[in-house]
């Protein structure tokens, strides 16, 4: 199975759209939710070490964070085409044939996160109405999964935004 | 039709879609999504994914894969690898094929702040190989030296993969990254003594490089000390019990971006490039991860595996024997897919066989022994022809080398990780042993 190699854009080079522009932005904040997160449990480690007492509930920090930061991340990820993708029995292909079945996979992905985005959706409407609270810290669940369900829906929308520019190319 | 049938379909449906090109992990979503259905209820896949997708990325465990790719993408940001190299080739590339040992040298310490083979791969096709073509190292040889090289990121702990097989069998681990240490090692010695064998037999293909100079060596101490002290804090603290991986990740992390912006190597830009390749590599794993949660859900409820482990054990075969046979489907099936999704995808059915199998040692030891041995066939599947992801890497580096060329120099250091995998397989305790040691 072949991959695309993260560090090489496929995609002609041209002006970043709007959607792809946000979602480099968004990217670099998950980056920095992530650097945060690292941030906290070095303070964690050091406090432990040196007045053993560490942060308390250092750990649902780093869960939310982490889930911030990688929610953050997946839009970037289809606007690079980091995604995985084999290229053994259709390597052969012409390119513009390629570029159609990719567009179509791409509507596949789309509908996907956007089931995805709505469930978390409704998760989020039902965490509120719970009151869900994380064990240690006591801060509500519900606004890490209604930012799960915004970056899932955007993901929906830059994925439509790909599969439309590798559609619409006319031979 | 019966759970196990239902299974199969959904095996042959995925695969056949992964080779129409669809995304490795949307591929097990669908699938996963449709088995998942037709075994239980649209309503209950609809509360499945309700809070699937965020109690999955908001794992604790799982927490320790953004920070481990951050932090070897700011050691190449920074510029460590470059150091690395540069200080290896100085003490050892004088001699014939020392450049190539200086590289499998450097990417074994980068392996010990990275944790990925592509990012090494990446790194030091960046690196080292224009030094090499420039001493006039035979192309393939030079190229297939960095992909092999490469393997060292998930060879030499920490290791993402391994990360994703602890989680996935629930074992420590901080344990595997233990385990993992003495094979890892061997490797470096071994393709050593590959690359030894090599000039030796052909020495037109590895000129020797540059004579030291004086003064090299604390000129380059210089340069790599953040490097070496940032290697010994994460692993030796992962290691001692100090903290636990994503601790170790963290502080990693910080120090190397402390490290950066006192010596003003690490800018904004710099920062910024380390970030966007971090969010795409980590987006790429954690889509397949969302995949599999789903995919696996509906193969439990197929109880497909139970029933494959059932049969297999029933059948009686000596457990040695299985297990080679599970291996060598493993280097078969790493030929020719993405190294990731097959662990995800067989680790299902394959551990409660290997699980039910008697080797006469604890399941802890044995969930710590086939993960090692597993990590072994990674790496071979890494490098192997047709599809090995490390020899893409380097390919879309060195777009002048043919990639015939590089296969053709990896295979001698397949050769030598089989051997590895043999004694590995035959003597559990070069895996097992440090493990005993410190725990």
């Amino acid at each position: 199975m072949d991959e695309t190699i993260p560090t090489a854009s496929p995609e002609p080079q041209r002006a970043p759209s709007m959607i792809e522009r946000a979602a480099r932005i968004l990217a670099v904040f998950g980056g920095v939710v992530a650097l945060a997160v690292a941030g906290v449990v070095v303070v964690s480690v050091v406090r432990r070490w040196l007045l053993s007492a560490p942060i308390p509930g250092d750990f649902e920090l780093a869960q939310v964070g982490t889930a911030v930061a990688v929610f953050a991340f997946l839009p970037y990820c289809q606007i690079v085409r980091g995604n995985i993708v084999v290229d053994t029995f259709t390597a052969h292909l012409p390119v513009r044939f390629r570029h159609r079945i990719d567009g179509v996979w791409d509507l596949v992905y789309a509908a996907a996160m956007a089931l995805v985005a709505g469930c978390l959706a409704r998760g989020t409407w039902d965490m509120l109405a719970s009151h869900e609270v994380s064990m240690v810290l006591r801060i509500p669940v519900w606004p890490g999964v209604a930012f799960g369900a915004v970056t899932c829906a955007f993901l929906a929308i830059v994925a439509l935004s790909t599969a439309w520019s590798l559609l619409r190319t006319r031979p | 039709m019966s759970g196990t049938w239902i299974a199969l379909l959904g095996f042959g449906g995925m695969l056949v879609l992964i080779a129409m090109r669809l995304h490795v992990g949307i591929a097990m979503f669908v699938t996963g999504c449709l088995g998942y259905v037709y075994l239980s209820s649209t309503s209950a896949l609809l509360g499945f994914l309700k809070t699937n997708a965020y109690n999955l990325f908001a794992t604790y465990t799982l927490s320790v894969i953004p920070l481990f790719i951050l932090m070897g993408a700011l050691a190449e940001q920074t510029g460590l690898s470059n150091a690395l190299f540069r200080a290896a080739a100085a003490s050892i590339g004088q001699v014939r094929g020392g450049l190539a040992m200086a590289v499998i040298t450097a990417c074994t310490a980068f392996g010990a702040i990275c944790g990925s083979s592509v990012a090494t791969t990446a790194t030091f096709g960046r690196a080292a190989l224009p030094e090499l073509l420039r001493h006039k190292y035979h192309d393939g040889f030079a190229t297939g030296t960095i992909a092999v090289g490469g393997t060292l990121g998930i060879l030499i702990p920490p290791s993402v993969i391994l990360v994703i097989y602890a989680i996935t069998v629930e074992q420590n681990i901080a344990k595997l990254f233990m385990a993992a240490f003495v094979p890892g090692l061997l490797a470096t010695l071994f393709y050593f003594g590959t690359i030894y064998l090599i000039v030796r037999r052909r020495p037109d293909l590895a000129p020797p490089g540059p004579a030291r100079q004086k003064g090299d060596r604390r000129r380059h101490l210089k340069t790599v000390w953040p490097a070496v002290l940032v290697a010994i804090l994460v692993v030796g603290g992962i290691y001692g019990g100090i903290f636990t991986p994503t601790e170790g990740a963290a502080v990693g992390t910080i120090a190397l971006l402390v490290i950066g912006l006192a010596q003003r190597t690490l800018g904004w830009a710099a920062l910024r490039t380390s970030i966007l390749n971090t969010a795409s590599t980590t987006a790429m794993i954690f889509v397949i991860l969302m995949g599999s949660e789903i995919f696996n859900a509906f193969l439990a409820l197929s109880r497909m595996p139970m029933q494959a482990a059932e049969y297999i054990t029933s059948l009686g075969m000596p457990p040695y024997g299985i297990l080679a046979a599970m291996l060598a489907l493993y280097i078969l099936l790493g030929a020719v897919m993405d190294e990731l999704a097959m662990i995800l995808l067989t680790l299902p059915v394959f551990f409660p066989i290997v699980s039910a199998l008697d080797f006469g040692m604890q399941p802890d030891d044995l969930a710590i022994w086939f993960g090692i041995l597993l990590l072994i066939v990674v790496g071979i599947g890494l490098t192997a022809p047709p599809i090995g992801l490390n020899v893409f890497v380097i390919s879309a580096i060195a777009k002048s080398v043919p990639i015939a060329r590089t296969y053709r120099g990896v295979l001698p250091f397949i050769a030598a990780d089989i051997v590895r995998l043999v004694l590995v397989l035959l003597f559990p305790g070069l895996a097992l042993g440090l493990v005993h040691l410190l725990t």
